[in-house]
């Protein structure tokens, strides 16, 4: 391993006199200051998260959906129970029926 | 103030933060945090995403402190949060490149993040270019592996500890030790290969 490795090894020797290198003395302030601005606000907000835009968008169109299959049966239900045809429908709407007054 | 936080044992310290005592996270922030940039500027080779995911680290300690279950010691708590951080900012950044490629003309400053070699601040001038080759070098690796091979060859933390960040037991580490060295071996290789 130490052969097949040997380029490693080489480079590694770098390494060896690293200095811990840390952050400036303002860390703490800096941090602090970050803090405060990303507390959450005290009143209720609409989530922005995808997984609640996603959540909500399906919703709606399941109520959609819902609200549309409802329409449909009740209009089969309305013209199954006028079974007049539409001609007549029609005639009907424009007082156009015939009528005899004998 | 500060002597009476390092008289405290770690359950003190702990029980401070949990009721939101300031002086104690100041405290806390004060005593670790040149090991935190330390370790995520190693992994991340960028010093102004190390400070964002140093400062990122404090804010998850603030915040998770009270479900801190005190399975392992406050420091290898913190090095977790830290790594955790560094890789989520590599997979974003990865994620940015690749966006990158498609849409060439969109982010135009991620070239400028990609182009250059890494040169640790840390490093002794003589040695720069040979570490900035092998950072490079590591930047190819797999993640588990750049991690292992980050905290123990780079950093010179041992094996115990870095299981410990890891959550890995020792012959798992070692073998990613291994395959990184490998990998890093081809790598070398290579790079070497195209200069001549």
């Amino acid at each position: 391993m130490e052969k097949r490795t040997a380029l490693v090894d080489e480079h590694l020797l770098t390494m060896q006199s690293m200095e811990e290198i840390g952050t400036d003395d303002f860390f703490y302030t800096r941090l602090k200051a970050r803090m405060e601005r990303e507390q959450p606000e005290q009143g209720w907000s609409f989530p922005l998260k995808p997984v609640w835009i996603v959540g909500t968008l399906v919703l709606l169109l399941a109520v959609n959906g819902f609200m549309l299959s409802q329409q449909f049966k009740t209009t089969d239900t309305k013209s199954a129970t006028n079974s007049t045809s539409p001609l007549q429908n029609f005639a009907s709407s424009y007082d156009q029926t015939i009528s005899s007054s004998y | 103030m500060r002597q009476y936080f390092t008289n405290l044992n770690e359950k003190e310290l702990i029980q401070q933060l949990r009721q939101g005592n300031e002086p104690a996270f100041r405290w806390l922030v004060e005593n670790y945090r040149n090991r935190v940039f330390h370790t995520v500027l190693n992994i991340l080779q960028d010093s102004k995403e190390a400070e964002d995911a140093a400062q990122e680290t404090f804010i998850q300690v603030f915040e998770s402190v009270k479900s801190f279950k005190e399975e392992s010691s406050i420091s290898t708590w913190i090095y977790r949060i830290a790594t955790r951080k560094a890789l989520d900012k590599i997979r974003r950044r990865k994620t940015r490149q690749k966006l990158h490629k498609l849409l060439p003309w969109w982010m135009p400053e991620e070239k400028k993040s990609n182009e250059g070699s890494f040169h640790h601040p840390g490093i002794l001038a003589e040695n720069k270019e040979k570490a900035a080759v092998l950072f490079r070098a590591i930047e190819s690796l797999p993640e588990k592996q750049k991690l292992a091979f980050t905290l123990i060859k780079v950093q010179g933390m041992n094996y115990e500890e870095a299981c410990a960040i890891m959550q890995q037991n020792i012959k798992a580490v070692e073998s990613l030790i291994s395959r990184a060295k490998l990998n890093l071996q081809r790598e070398l290789e290579q790079y070497y290969n195209a200069l001549k």
